[in-house]
Order: structure tokens, then C-alpha cells, then sequence
């Protein structure tokens, strides 16, 4: 009995042990890899998760400028955005931990307020990625997309290219109501219609696949008429080709909105006519390196725009290798 | 099944001869602590920041929640049974004190008292669920209401979240006297209370005699269904508990706050040396094991390993834990 025990524990110790060193000698030939600089400061970047393309995107650019900076980074996060409290307790331990930095992409913005300001108490730097902590002041920067003017750009590009007159009528599948990323998306891609007299049918899916294919379904039955169609996310975007799809009304332009692998895809396969790619590997990076700058004392702009670009047939071969490239590091 | 005969005595696991008693007792009492202590050991050697005053703190800290939560299991796993509702009632507690205090803007006490009230009532429905319409095991009732409460917390806020509480809700997650936190001071006190009435007062006992042989507990007239009530609405108390400690760590209450947190807290009472086949199990064991997963966890990420791992590891300490009782058992037949 006592030696099953002994035995048990020894194995939990061996355990342990053969985990964390495993991952501190990881750590080590990282450092030694980055470590060409002089200076050695250490940051911590914590994502809202660790396990979706998009994220692993700004890991890839955030590791980049770490190489090019000969700084530490080390990326964390939960695995799944939806864990909001363990993002906390992740931040609360960089902060215990004493890193000279942190960038941070907060899945419950309101929620990481309380652990910002322990980092305030600290003295460390906090760069703002992806999502703003708008409460929260005494941020170096926020980096994210400029939603109101990706928006925009898609409202742009469909007058462009879709030759709209007044009297259109063009369908808007957004998410949340009163939520301000939708918002904005929404309200740049209809302020840059806004000299022709388009009628607007903008329809709540909260962000859901499932609820813009009814939706879209729903649309075309009250206002078959329609000419084009946006959604504020690659996620509705593609419930509304499958909408458009049961209701075999596949030649109407649809533009979606993020760049996601997927969203890519159906932009490459004709689904979609354009995409309003968001730049995560563009938020890694320079969080990262704005983190630094802070640290050098060096002047930091207080909202950075970490871009957005149209991405269409012509493009999109390219975008997809470069994605390919970051998702491979 | 003899083996389970009915047993009044605290803290009793089912009969043993009475020559070995002594290094079983001091290893299922301190099997889990000693584990800890280890654990501790080998990540002050890894790591310089983990044996620093600012970090314990932020481990209490962390640990408050799951404690809390894992107490109230700790009853339903003792009774051979599980809530797997904890999560979802959290999160239907909180945001109903969130439309109490923020959205209507009433006062932050009858805030509090709602939290703490649709805790315990969500708790008891689930207790008349499995006593009233006899449905066969509380995996089923608690699935169940897990999923209703969990509903019902996106639908009456709309799946947004509720910000700006008042300060004295907030001070309870939030605020720390003489730099501990009042969350952890919270864990204690109840700890204190819940080791009292488990093994003092004769509803506690009750729950032992229920977890040992349910039948025989009847037979002998333990009110079998009322104490099971009382047994599922305490869990639904503390899953609220829980969710005032989590208003003011994250100052906020999310209707998707506390997924999943209901198996961190069966894995606090199991790595606490409870065991699913009821009868058995102890406070200070489930502190204990929510103290080992939330050291692992802070540990884990002081050394910089990522949380895919992390919840390898864990799932690894919880079958080591389940396979060391295994083996106390194995023993103890022998």
C-alpha cells in the first residue's frame, strides 16, 4: 500500500517535472534564438484563446517582432474565448510573474478592467489588442481594426463594382444590435453609399451562421428585389451563401467581413465577391512592438490602426499563401 | 453491498479493520495535502515567482470561486449524486442580481439577497426535480437544468453582459484586507460552517448515511428526500457565492460566465479524496484539491505552458487521484 502510494506520488512528481522542463528548455532555445538584442525584455502576450486561426495569426506576428526585436515573448490564452475568467487569472499570473510588458487581446473587454488595473499597481506597460478596454486609461495604445472605416471600404467597393442606383435595396445581416464593432461596420458600408437613396434592410443574426441562413432565407422572401448583400462577419456571411444557396439565388454579390481561412476560401471559390480582410498577424506584431517602444520610453500613438483590406478573386491566391505562411510557423 | 451498511459516524469510510486504521487514516487525510505540498515544492525549485507573497495571494485569489462552488458539490457527490448546474446557475444568479442592481438600479443589498435567493431556489428545484419527479439520477435533472438556467441567463439579458456594479458587490471579489483577499477570507469562513454541519449537527450525518446505502438510510428513517432538498439547494447557493465572487473579480455578469466550471469542481472533490460511490469525502479534502488545481494551473502558467497542456496535466492529476482511492479501497478489502 504505502509503496502504491510512493510510487503514485513520485510518477505526479515526474509528471510535472518532465512537463515543465519540457516546456522551459522550449522556452530557453526560444530565448537563445531570439535573444540577439541586447536587451532582454520579457512580454507577455495574452489572446482570448490560443486555438482558433485567427489568434494563432497574431501569435505568428507577434513571435516575428519579438525575433526582430531580440525580446522574449511568451503567447498565452485560454482554449476558448468563451473562458473570459481564466483569461484573468492567465494576465494576473504575467503580472506575479513580473514581466516587463504585457499585450493583451481581452475576450470580455469590461471583465479584464480589474487585472488591468493590478497591472497599472505594477508599473508594467499594457498594450490594448483586437478589443479596446475603453474604461481602462492608462493604456500605451490600442491596436486593432478600424471597424467604422473597414466598413467603408466594403460600401466602396460594392458601388464600384456593383454599378447601385438610387432606390437599390441592399441587405445588412450584422451582428448584435447596440454591439459597437457591428455598429461601425455597418454604419461606415452605409455612410459610403450615402449619396445614392439605397433602401437599407438590416436584420440582427447576432453573429450566428445558423441564424443568418434563416435570415437571408427570410429576406429574399419579403424583398426579393434585393442587389446585394453584406454581413458584418465571415461567419454570417457564409450562413447567408448557404441562404442564398437554398434559395437559389447564388448570383447576388455577397461581401463579408474578417479574412477568416473560410471566409478566404469562398471568396477563392466565387461564393463571395470580396472580403474586408482584418490584419491579426499586423496586431501581434505591432502590439509587440509598441510594448517595446513603451518600455524604451519612445512616443506610442494612442489608437493604431492595425488595417484592413479588400480582398477579391484578384488578391486572394495571395492572401491565402500568406495566411498559410503565418498559420505554418 | 454489505460492505456500505449504513454508518452514522462522520467522516467514516465504511467499515475497516481496525489494526490498519492508522496509516489510512493519516493517508486519506493527508494523501491530497501531501500532494499539494510536493506540487509546491517543484514549482518553487522551477520557478523563482512562485513563492512570492504577491503570488499566493493571486492563488487564493483564483482558488476562491472553484472552492466555493466544489463545497456545494462535495454534498451531492457525498450523497452519490452530482449538480451539473453549478455553472449555469451561477451565471442565471448573477445576471438577475445585474438587472436588480444595474439595470433597475435598485439597492446593492437586495441585489446580493437575489443572487444569493435564485441560487438556492434554482438549487432546490433541481432537489425537487430528483425527489418529486423521481427522475433516475441527478446527472440526468442537472443536465437538464444546466442547460435551463443557462438559457434563461442569455435570454433575460439578451447574451450581453452587465457592467458597472456597485462598489459593495464588487468589494467581496474584489477588495483584499491586510493583502488577503476578502474572497479567500469568504472560502474559510464557510469552510468553517460547512465542516460544522457536516459532521455536527444530524442533517450532516444524514448525508453521509445517504451517500453509504441510500435504502437502509430510509430504512432506518432518515427523511431521505428532504435531506437530498436541502443537499441540492445548498449547491445552488454556493454556485451564487461563487457568482458574487466573480461579479467583483471581473466586474461584470456575463450569462456565459461559469462554463464549464462545474467540472472543476467535481475535479476539487474527487482530487480531495471524495469518491463517486458517495459515503465519502471531507471539506478540508476539497479545499485542498481546488488548492492543487489552482496551484497547478498558476504554476503552469508562471512557467509559460500553455493552457492546451495545462488541461492535459490536469486531466492527468484527476485520474492519479481517482486511481490512488482505487488502490486505498483495493487495500482496504484485502
Amino acid at each position: 500500500m504505502k509503496k502504491n502510494f510512493a510510487f503514485l506520488l513520485f510518477s505526479l512528481a515526474l509528471l510535472l517535472t518532465a512537463c515543465s522542463t519540457d516546456s522551459t528548455s522550449t522556452e530557453e532555445t526560444g530565448n537563445s534564438e531570439k535573444s540577439s538584442g541586447d536587451s532582454s525584455y520579457n512580454i507577455g502576450v495574452v489572446l482570448m484563446s490560443v486555438s482558433s486561426e485567427y489568434w494563432k495569426m497574431t501569435m505568428a506576428g507577434a513571435k516575428d517582432a519579438a525575433e526582430e526585436l531580440g525580446v522574449n515573448v511568451e503567447v498565452l490564452g485560454p482554449t476558448e474565448e468563451t473562458k473570459f475568467e481564466e483569461q484573468v487569472k492567465i494576465v494576473e499570473d504575467q503580472i506575479s510573474k513580473g514581466v516587463d510588458a504585457l499585450v493583451i487581446a481581452a475576450s470580455l473587454p469590461e471583465a479584464m478592467q480589474p487585472a488591468l488595473s493590478k497591472a497599472k499597481e505594477a508599473e508594467i506597460p499594457v498594450v490594448l489588442i483586437d478589443a479596446n478596454v475603453e474604461s481602462f486609461e492608462d493604456k500605451v495604445t490600442f491596436i486593432g481594426t478600424e471597424n467604422y472605416d473597414a466598413g467603408k471600404l466594403a460600401g466602396e467597393y460594392a458601388k464600384e463594382q456593383f454599378n447601385l442606383q438610387d432606390g437599390d435595396k441592399v441587405a445588412i445581416i450584422r451582428g448584435q444590435l447596440g454591439a459597437k464593432v457591428h455598429d461601425e461596420r455597418a454604419g461606415g458600408f452605409q455612410d459610403a453609399l450615402k449619396d445614392l437613396d439605397i433602401e437599407f434592410n438590416i436584420q440582427d443574426a447576432q453573429s450566428d451562421r445558423v441564424k443568418a441562413v434563416n435570415l437571408m432565407e427570410n429576406i429574399l422572401t419579403s424583398t426579393p428585389e434585393i442587389k446585394l448583400v453584406f454581413a458584418t462577419s465571415d461567419d454570417m456571411a457564409l450562413g447567408a451563401y448557404k441562404g442564398l444557396e437554398n434559395s437559389e439565388k447564388t448570383d447576388l454579390p455577397l461581401i463579408g467581413f474578417d479574412g477568416t481561412p473560410d471566409g478566404l476560401n469562398a471568396v477563392q471559390d466565387g461564393f463571395m465577391q470580396a472580403n474586408i480582410a482584418q490584419d491579426p498577424y499586423n496586431m501581434g506584431n505591432t502590439g509587440v512592438e509598441s510594448a517595446v517602444s513603451a518600455l524604451k520610453g519612445e512616443e506610442v500613438e494612442e489608437r493604431i490602426d492595425s488595417g484592413a483590406k479588400v480582398i477579391t478573386s484578384e488578391n486572394v491566391e495571395e492572401r491565402i499563401e500568406k495566411v498559410n505562411g503565418y498559420l505554418n510557423k | 453491498m454489505e460492505e456500505r451498511a449504513i454508518n452514522l459516524e462522520p467522516q467514516v469510510e465504511g467499515p475497516k479493520k481496525k489494526k490498519e486504521w492508522d496509516t489510512k487514516k493519516l493517508l486519506n487525510k493527508f494523501g491530497a495535502l501531501l500532494g499539494l505540498l510536493i506540487l509546491s515544492t517543484i514549482l518553487t525549485v522551477l520557478t523563482p515567482s512562485f513563492l512570492t507573497v504577491d503570488n499566493l495571494m493571486n492563488i487564493l485569489r483564483q482558488v476562491s470561486i472553484n472552492s466555493l462552488l466544489a463545497m456545494g458539490m462535495l454534498l451531492t457527490i457525498i450523497t452519490a449524486g452530482i449538480d451539473l448546474s453549478v455553472g449555469s446557475i451561477l451565471a442565471f444568479a448573477i445576471v438577475t442580481g445585474g438587472i436588480v442592481t444595474v439595470t433597475l438600479g435598485l439597492s446593492p443589498i437586495l441585489g446580493i439577497a437575489t443572487i444569493l435567493l435564485v441560487g438556492a431556489l434554482a438549487g432546490m428545484i433541481n432537489g425537487l426535480l430528483l425527489t418529486k419527479l423521481r427522475l433516475p439520477h441527478p446527472f440526468i435533472s442537472t443536465l437538464g437544468t444546466m442547460n435551463v438556467f443557462r438559457g434563461l441567463a442569455l435570454i433575460v439579458t439578451a447574451a450581453s453582459p452587465i457592467f458597472g456594479f456597485p462598489l459593495m458587490i464588487n468589494y467581496i471579489g474584489q477588495e483584499s484586507v491586510v493583502g488577503i483577499p476578502i474572497s479567500f477570507m469568504l472560502v474559510i469562513v464557510v469552510a468553517i460552517m460547512m465542516h460544522i454541519f457536516l459532521n455536527r449537527t444530524s442533517t450532516g450525518r444524514y448525508i453521509y448515511a445517504i451517500g453509504g446505502n441510500k435504502e437502509a438510510a430510509r430504512l432506518s428513517g432518515i427523511p431521505v428526500d428532504r435531506v437530498l432538498v436541502i443537499v441540492y439547494t445548498i449547491s445552488g447557493f454556493m454556485a451564487a457565492l461563487g457568482g458574487l465572487v466573480l461579479i467583483g473579480r471581473t466586474n461584470s455578469a456575463s450569462p456565459i460566465a461559469g462554463l464549464t466550471y462545474e467540472l472543476d469542481a467535481i475535479a476539487a472533490v474527487i482530487i480531495g479524496g471524495a469518491s463517486f460511490m458517495g459515503g465519502v469525502g471531507t471539506v478540508a479534502g476539497t479545499i485542498i484539491g481546488a488548492m492543487i488545481i489552482a496551484v497547478l494551473r498558476n504554476g503552469l502558467n508562471l512557467i509559460g505552458v500553455s493552457s492546451d497542456l495545462q488541461t492535459v496535466v490536469i486531466g492527468l492529476v484527476i485520474i492519479l487521484a481517482v486511481y490512488v482511492d482505487v488502490l486505498r479501497r483495493r487495500e482496504k478489502k484485502n
